[in-house]
């Protein structure tokens, strides 16, 4: 995998900081499972490495790696276990995890502390825009079909926004799987 | 959809396959109760401490005058006559084999096999459950949206809603939701606000979202399980929108004014009558627990006991006042298990000892069974007292209502319960 050692703008800053949250928060999630200990939270920032490519992903996520990973995606923060146990009770109540996880997501984007780009940014450089939301949401770079498929479509229609993209990527297949 | 008692004739569909002839049924609709947690025979048919369920049984058997006082207020029941006089009881039910576990008892109940020792908890049914069963084998094929498994809890059972017997699986499981979990306060309060995406930009979203999956060569495979059409997708999320919105309002709070409080049994209870209001399935069942504070509280139980009692005479009135279930519906009523014959050391505010279900006695095994069900379908205020039925008949017997029992021939162990028949 590519090692990513400098940032090129403010959306790969976020993606490093959130992606390397990611991965810390599911270690501390798995800790916590694992025994009755009490366990410190304590996010630092690191270097990631991203995929070379989607086909490395062949694991699908646990329920609460899901959780803590999209709400950290989300949020760029940790999630804390109160929220945890809560996402988590709703997901693990609902045998369409599908539909459930759609429900999530559209009811963590509705949060005023999303942090999700401006449609302006998106525009003034679409291309920028969406190799910063692959390596932020599949921890990658876009392939070159990819990265022209949306730019393309977002050059091409007025009406999709960010959210759109975002909400897109959060629901595929290739997001439930690492 | 096939009428009672119709035959549905084989047809092409414009895939050009040909589906197989579904059977006649009995009815349209099955609603299968496990009336859940574990409860004796002594306690329900009994009625050794008085009549515990006058919503479904006949007898006006006072409550044991050392328990009567610790009692619930309850409503009146909310049927004009106890529910035995819509159907036939069976006093002498048994869970004949297998450990008289929860689990056990419910994977029994479910896929109509019984199970042994060696059952994990964490894995799901080795057999095909209703469920599928009823998915697969009905012409047409059956949608999710058809078939519901409303658990009492999000822990273990919600992996009944389908098998990972080969051939079946997630694509014919039941749309699982434990909605004493899901539909909490707390759970709520996330989920109520959702971002709402212009109508016009759903095409955009699918168009992304197909060519990302697309590209991305595992796909879903089975462990990320059953999946509803986009359609009825759709129509669940509405509903389920519809019930936060209740919830977060306050609207959803004791809806049935019950003068002490609802149990988490009467919630589950409602929400499935819910279920059925809104998507009038084919197939639902619905588990309660609240019965198994009898581990350490025998009264607690007793009182447990009557809330379920309640809670199904509500439901059977719920099916009766809805236009597609009224008269189309049979109601199967059983515990999964039994209690121990002995007590355990643990004694309640009453003096009353607490019962276990772990050891497999004989009293254990002893449960009932009830299937209420319209005139025409159903003998009316019968009752077997002989040893009749066992745990394994209530997956055929569904099969048989629903008209798919033919379909699978040499694939449960059980038989029709015949018996409960015109």
């Amino acid at each position: 995998m590519a090692l990513i050692s400098n940032y090129s703008n403010k959306y790969f800053r976020a993606m490093n900081i959130s992606s390397i949250k990611k991965y810390l928060s599911i270690g501390v999630v798995l800790i916590s499972f694992a025994c009755k200990r009490e366990v410190v939270q304590q996010y630092e920032v690191n270097e990631v490495n991203l995929y070379t490519s989607a086909s490395e992903k062949k694991n699908l996520k646990t329920d609460e790696q899901f959780i803590s990973i999209l709400y950290s995606d989300l949020f760029e923060t940790g999630i804390s276990n109160s929220k945890l146990q809560e996402l988590n009770q709703a997901y693990t109540s609902m045998g369409d995890k599908s539909l459930v996880i759609d429900i999530l997501i559209k009811s963590l984007m509705a949060d005023p502390g999303a942090k999700i780009p401006v449609e302006n940014d998106m525009r003034a450089n679409p291309a920028d825009f969406v190799e910063n939301v692959y390596k932020k949401l599949l921890v990658r770079k876009p392939t070159p079909q990819e990265e022209w498929f949306l730019t393309n479509q977002i050059e091409k229609e007025q009406d999709l926004t960010p959210m759109d993209i975002y909400y897109s990527i959060l629901t595929s297949d290739e997001y439930r799987y690492y | 959809m096939a009428t009672a008692g119709a035959m549905v004739m084989p047809y092409m569909v414009p895939g050009g396959s040909l589906f197989a002839p579904t059977g006649t049924r009995r009815a349209n609709h099955v609603v299968f109760c496990l009336f859940a947690g574990g409860v004796r025979n002594m306690e329900s048919v009994h009625k050794n401490d008085g009549n515990l369920m006058p919503s479904m049984l006949n007898g006006n058997e006072s409550i044991s005058s050392d328990i009567v006082s610790s009692m619930s207020a309850l409503p009146s029941p909310a049927l004009s006559s106890p529910l035995q006089n819509f159907g036939t009881l069976y006093k002498e039910f048994r869970y004949d084999q297998g450990p008289t576990g929860h689990f056990n008892g419910h994977t029994t109940a479910v896929t109509g096999q019984y199970t042994n020792s060696s059952l994990s908890l964490l894995d799901r049914p080795q057999h095909p459950t209703v469920f599928e069963l009823y998915r697969k084998h009905n012409s047409p094929g059956m949608s999710a949206l058809n078939s519901w498994w409303i658990t009492h809890t999000n822990n273990l059972y919600p992996i009944l809603n389908y098998s990972n017997y080969s051939g079946y699986g997630p694509a014919y499981g039941a749309n699982q939701l434990s909605p004493n979990d899901f539909f909490s306060y707390r759970s709520a309060q996330n989920l109520v606000n959702k971002n709402s995406f212009p109508s016009s930009n759903a095409q955009l979203q699918d168009d992304i979202r197909k060519f990302m999956n697309g590209n991305f060569g595992a796909g879903l495979n089975a462990s990320t399980g059953l999946k509803n059409n986009p359609d009825d997708a759709a129509k669940i999320e509405a509903w389920i929108d519809k019930v936060l919105q209740g919830i977060t309002s306050g609207g959803l709070n004791n809806p049935w004014n019950i003068p002490s409080y609802m149990s988490s049994d009467m919630y589950n209870i409602y929400f499935a009558e819910e279920v059925l209001k809104e998507f009038k399935p084919e197939l639902l069942v619905v588990n309660m627990f609240g019965v198994d504070v009898c581990h350490s509280d025998f009264t607690g139980y007793c009182n447990a006991m009557r809330r379920a009692d309640w809670a199904v005479g509500h439901l059977w009135n719920t099916i009766q006042n809805t236009p597609g279930l009224a008269n189309d519906t049979v109601l199967i009523v059983a515990p999964e298990i039994g209690r121990n014959g002995t007590p355990n050391s643990i004694v309640d505010a009453n003096g009353r000892a607490a019962l276990d279900h772990t050891n497999g006695d004989p009293v254990s095994k002893e449960i009932f069974c009830m299937v209420a069900g319209p005139p025409s379908v159903v003998h009316q205020g019968k009752v077997i007292t002989q040893e009749k039925g066992k745990s394994i008949d209530i997956v055929p017997t569904i099969a048989n209502i629903l008209g798919f029992d033919s379909e699978i021939p040499g694939l449960l162990p059980g038989g029709v319960l015949n018996d409960a028949f015109v």
